[in-house]
């Protein structure tokens, strides 16, 4: 038992999350001594600004055509140029990574959620119960993950909701197993034990004392979901499964430019791969340093 | 010993009935007959299809017919192709699926131990930055913008290598490499942070301190070590390259079981898609349990607290 | 240079081997000296059937149509000429065809093609058990359509008769001008009957795969490749040039292109973007394709039953921008629904009924647009969603139609891209309120798109339904005289959009191809499969 969670054990509710914040702190205090994640960081916080403001920095909007403008290279007037439809990519690519972003958050938060839920259920209530809901667990985890996806995005049809649902059915998977194994384990701890002795109540106790403490590895699992869930999309979007016209995420506009490496206009490719290529970098970097920010044994 | 396996077998054989019964009730789902197309078949001509193939009859006992069949190892005819029924098919594609993700698992194993193990001994220079360039690019470039840039570069351009057509080893070259991009940079990044840790441990430095030459220490003594993580990997990496190839075979015309699956579910093949769905979990459940077990026998520690989880 | 020295050694065993194959290709002797060459094609996806019969798609039907010869084979100009049939007449009601077969003529077992063949193959089509997907097409047979429907099980009452081993009589429904023609489609080749019967993976290899044409099966490897051997045997087989044709397999057509530049093939339909600037080189070679592509509109369903708003939608597009800035494959813009370049069985459609028979015009269609939701009682367009098959070029058009429709007419159209056998089974179900279609001529004669808009025809899933157009194209049906039936159908073509605006028709399409320049003889025709059995690459 590490001595932070040693002190956590003998305080009470209050000193509990004190504690709990003073935890977080250190960890940000660690991870701000390391310019790589820090530097992810920064470029995150500047992506998604873009994604959310970029569009409205020029006068187009992300679907209006131009025919005769079409397949210009980036110059004053369309700053990263124009597609096959004359659409300035500017507007596109940003609010491409709004939809990306958004897929990839969604279902990462939505993945999580549901693993809390359920990964907590299974290693609160234990034995028998436990034994079962993980049997289940690993049932699913038998099936492939992409053919699943595919499969079920045929079913619900190709949509925005559609897709994020098709990634979550399985993608819940590996935060319930993260949580249960948490939960198992600050479970036998003495400061819960006792306070399951005074009879706090389990969603109480869920809340205030077993989700905090376990908070650290989940939040490096999303860091790492939320690129994986972009990148599903974004195969998707190869096999013709992507967010339907005239949506565009990153992932569409990288199908549909594909082509360029054999007409030329490489900046319709180049432009929204390197966007989903950043978001990933950044994405894995942060990941890293959480993790190692995070890692108790890194705790003094 | 024997009760484990007997039960890990039980466990396997009830996961893949449940992937079965799913896959079969997702299948149905999806909105589109197999057998209504743009053509307009006469009504008696499509009872007579539907009659021939089953379809006609109660799902439930569709089921209970496709769930016999499977005991009998017969995962039934194609909807679509009238000369290969889903046996011949999967017996078709899957020696070259699996040549592929062979030889991409074998490339991404070497280079990425490699890279990884010497970039950790020159930690900070410029096979370092390298390394952490292509594991980096590795993970972050999708495999369909890959596959074509390296067709364009080394078929197109340099002529070096055949674009398409799968049958010469020449002709395996690009897709082995598009398929093992992304395991490798992995697996160099793993290695890499896992030699540097061990680097770090006392009894290296001991080893340093005797006086044994470097490169030793690093082979015989930080090694093993290091590869403990790179082990626990191999599963998902596995899976990961075998589901990979997906667009990969669809990209370089790949007559593997990849490409027969998405063009079956494009194409409402049910049998098809059942019976991949079938394989492909056999074949991952299997390939965990064997790994379940090689870790049984490596180190007893975990094979109790595995059967714990 | 040892990697110079390396390659002439390379080059010097490859022509070894090349010359050793040429003088061992299967036949031997009898035919005509080798060195004719390999055509290399992309079959994109490994065909699901072999057998003519039950061919559905255009690559295998290429790929029989090398393999097996009909009565009539189509010559360079898409006319027909004499196949297996040496001559033929036509009695003057133009209800019967008698065909003298050429005694010459062989299956590559050595037995001759006879009259009987014929009839087993055709009525086998019709075999409602045969299940053929385009048996469609031998309806004009007299009794045809019973008895593929069941209703009929009496064989001998089909139109169909070996006077002897030599003379087959096939006896029609109607006078059927462009039936000639039709029997050179791929589903109309003839098979051999005990191979048939007999064996029933007979497609797959090579001994089983019996055939009369200019080539033989030499492998199928599935998945992979198709290859074809030149037939020694044949009995025009002075006309055959090439030694082998192999149609590999490449589902991504990019993929296919690169191989294409790389050398490994011959000949590739170029991916659309890309069409424009191979057209400009001059690299790409650019064919009518008798294929209309249009909006379908579910005539049942609001707001499209009124005419001023199937109208409005129409007049409200720009189809020169959409053709030449968006499609860039020369195809042409389309004010009227039968393509350019399709028959009218009295010179060609088009130019009979004339080029444009509508115009755009989005004031027009703004007050038509008006006047037609104040006649439904709508105050909007309804939300109503525009189906389209996934796919690069289908989103590009669907994109392009919603701006177009929000520009001239302000009306905010959704899109729903839906995967292909979906779309189908909803149009087919007619639970669909618009979609993007597109509809193409088996045959050259405009008959063969126009009865899929009369009343209660299979095909019509928009449920358009008029008596004078009914009326109209049953008299092209049964009308003899040319002239007539070519009027018919013009008036006809005028009353389903000038009238009524049944679809909204976009655009003609074209197919495209490029080729290595020292390929030669490739038919390509408007309204048949490609024929490359006359093809060379020397």
């Amino acid at each position: 038992m590490t001595s932070a969670t040693k002190r956590l054990a003998t305080v009470p509710d209050a000193d509990a999350r004190r504690a709990a914040r003073g935890f977080w702190r250190d960890a940000l205090r660690r991870l701000r001594s390391r310019p790589l994640p820090m530097a992810a960081a920064v470029v995150l916080i500047i992506l998604v600004v873009l994604a959310v403001a970029g569009p409205l920095l020029v006068p187009y909007s992300y679907d209006a055509q131009d025919l005769l403008n079409a397949n210009q290279p980036p110059s004053a007037g369309n700053w990263f140029g124009t597609d096959d439809l004359g659409r300035d990519m500017w507007a596109r690519a940003w609010s491409g990574a709004r939809i990306s972003l958004f897929i990839g958050v969604t279902a990462a938060l939505l993945d999580l959620l549901i693993g809390i839920v359920y990964g907590g259920v299974a290693g609160y209530r234990g034995g028998r119960a436990d034994e079962l809901m993980m049997r289940f667990v690993d049932m699913l985890y038998g099936i492939p993950y992409l053919l699943l996806v595919i499969l079920l995005t045929v079913v619900f049809q190709p949509g925005l909701f559609s897709i994020i649902l098709a990634m979550i059915v399985t993608g819940w998977l590996g935060s319930a197993r993260l949580v249960r194994g948490q939960i198992l384990q600050l479970r036998e701890m003495e400061y819960i034990v006792a306070a399951r002795g005074i009879g706090v109540r389990f969603p109480r106790l869920f809340a205030r004392h077993l989700l905090p403490n376990a908070l650290g590895p989940l939040v490096v699992a999303v860091t790492f979901s939320v690129p994986h869930a972009i990148f599903t999309e974004a195969t998707l979007s190869f096999l013709g499964l992507g967010v339907p016209a005239p949506l565009a995420s990153l992932g569409t506009m990288v199908s549909d430019g594909l082509i360029t490496m054999l007409s030329g206009e490489v900046w319709r490719l180049a432009i929204p791969a390197g966007l989903i290529s950043l978001i990933m970098l950044a994405f894995n970097a942060l990941g890293d340093g959480l993790r190692d920010a995070l890692d108790p044994r890194t705790l003094g | 010993m024997t009760r484990y396996i007997l039960r890990r077998v039980a466990a396997m054989v009830v996961t893949l009935w449940f992937i079965v019964s799913a896959t079969f009730v997702i299948m149905h789902a999806i909105p589109g007959d197999p057998f209504v197309t743009e053509a307009r078949l006469p009504e008696t001509v499509l009872a007579n299809l539907r009659a021939y193939y089953g379809t006609d009859r109660p799902l439930g006992e569709q089921y209970v017919r496709y769930l016999g069949g499977l005991l009998r190892l017969d995962l039934g005819p194609s909807f679509k192709s009238d000369t290969l029924g889903v046996n011949e098919q999967i017996a078709l594609g899957f020696p070259v699926s699996a040549q592929l993700g062979l030889q991409a698992l074998v490339l991404a194993l070497a280079l990425g131990l490699g890279l990884g193990m010497f970039a950790a001994s020159r930690a900070g220079g410029l096979v370092d930055g390298f390394t952490m360039l292509v594991g980096t690019l590795g993970i972050s470039v999708p495999s369909f913008v890959v596959a074509p840039l390296l067709i364009d570069l080394f078929a197109v351009r340099a002529g070096w290598l055949p674009v398409a057509a799968w049958g010469s080893f020449a002709s395996t070259i690009l897709p082995t490499v598009t398929l093992a991009v992304a395991p490798l940079a992995y697996i160099a990044r793993l290695t890499r942070a896992s030699v540097l840790e061990t680097l770090g441990q006392d009894y290296i430095r001991t080893a340093h301190a005797k006086g044994q030459p470097p490169l030793r220490v690093l082979v015989h003594h930080a090694l093993p070590n290091a590869l403990i993580p790179v082990v626990t990997i191999l599963g998902p990496i596995t899976a990961g390259i075998l589901v990979g190839s997906f667009v990969i075979e669809f990209i370089f015309g790949i007559p593997g079981t990849g490409r027969m699956l998405v063009r079956a579910i494009f194409e409402r093949d049910y049998p098809v898609i059942l019976g991949s769905a079938v394989f492909y979990s056999t074949l991952l459940l299997a390939f965990n349990f064997a790994v379940d077990l090689a870790y049984g026998v490596i180190d007893p520690r975990i094979r109790v607290e595995r059967s714990m989880s | 240079m040892r990697v110079r020295t390396m390659l002439a050694a390379t080059t010097a065993l490859a022509l070894l081997l090349s010359a050793c194959s040429g003088a061992t290709t299967p036949g031997g002797g009898t035919q005509a000296p080798a060195g004719g060459g390999v055509l290399r094609l992309n079959g994109a996806i490994n065909p699901d059937s072999m057998d003519p019969a039950l061919i559905a798609s255009r690559v295998p039907g290429e790929i029989v149509t090398t393999l097996f010869e009909s009565l009539v084979r189509l010559d360079d100009k898409g006319e027909p000429a004499p196949g297996i049939a040496e001559k033929w007449s036509v009695s003057p009601d133009g209800l019967t065809y008698t065909f003298t077969l050429r005694k010459n003529a062989k299956w590559t077992d050595g037995h001759n093609v006879t009259a009987q063949d014929f009839v087993y193959s055709y009525e086998r089509s019709l075999r409602p058990e045969t299940a053929a997907p385009l048996a469609a097409n031998l309806y004009y047979i007299k009794n045809g359509i019973p008895y593929n429907k069941g209703t009929l099980k009496d064989a001998s009452q089909l139109g169909l008769m070996a006077m002897d081993d030599y003379t087959l009589m096939t006896a029609l429904e109607a006078p059927t001008t462009f039936w000639l023609k039709l029997t050179a489609f791929f589903n109309m080749l003839p098979v051999h009957k005990e191979t048939v019967e007999g064996k029933k993976d007979w497609t797959t290899k090579p001994e089983t795969y019996i055939s009369n044409g200019p080539f033989k099966l030499k492998s199928w490897t599935p998945n992979q490749e198709i290859t074809v051997v030149r037939n020694p045997d044949y009995w025009n087989k002075g006309e055959v040039k090439l030694d082998e044709i192999t149609w590999k397999m490449i589902n991504d057509s990019n993929t296919a292109y690169q191989s294409f530049l790389a050398g490994e093939l011959d000949a590739v339909t170029p991916p659309p973007a890309l069409t424009a600037q191979l057209i400009k080189d001059g690299k790409a070679k650019v064919y009518p394709a008798a294929r209309t592509d249009f909006v379908r509109l579910n005539n049942t369903k609001a707001p499209f039953t009124n005419a001023k708003v199937r109208k409005a939608l129409a007049y409200s597009l720009e189809r020169t921008p959409l053709v030449d800035q968006v499609l860039q494959g020369q195809q042409k813009p389309g004010l009227g629904f039968i393509p350019v370049g399709l028959s009218s069985g009295a010179g060609e459609f088009r130019a009979k009924a004339g080029a444009t028979i509508f115009k755009e015009d989005a004031a027009q269609a703004k007050t038509l647009l008006a006047d037609g939701l104040k006649e439904l009682n709508l105050t909007a367009f309804p939300d109503v969603a525009l189906d389209y098959i996934t796919g690069d070029v289908n989103k590009k058009i669907v994109e392009v139609l919603q701006a177009q429709w929000k520009k001239n007419l302000g009306i905010d159209v959704k899109l729903n891209a839906m995967e292909r056998s979906t779309l189908i089974a909803a149009m087919r179900a007619g639970q669909y309120n618009w979609q993007l279609y597109s509809t193409g001529a088996d045959f050259d004669d405009a008959i063969n798109l126009l009865t899929q808009f009369q009343t209660g025809d299979g095909y019509n899933y928009g449920k358009y339904s008029n008596k004078q157009y009914d009326a109209l194209i049953d008299v092209a049906l049964k009308e003899p005289n040319a002239e007539k039936r070519a009027q018919a159908m013009v008036d006809a073509e005028k009353i389903f959009i000038v009238q009524d605006m049944g679809i909204v028709p976009l655009y003609y399409g074209t197919q495209t191809q490029v080729q290595q320049p020292n390929l030669k003889g490739v038919r390509i025709f408007t309204a048949a499969t490609n024929d490359y059995s006359r093809a060379s690459v020397k």
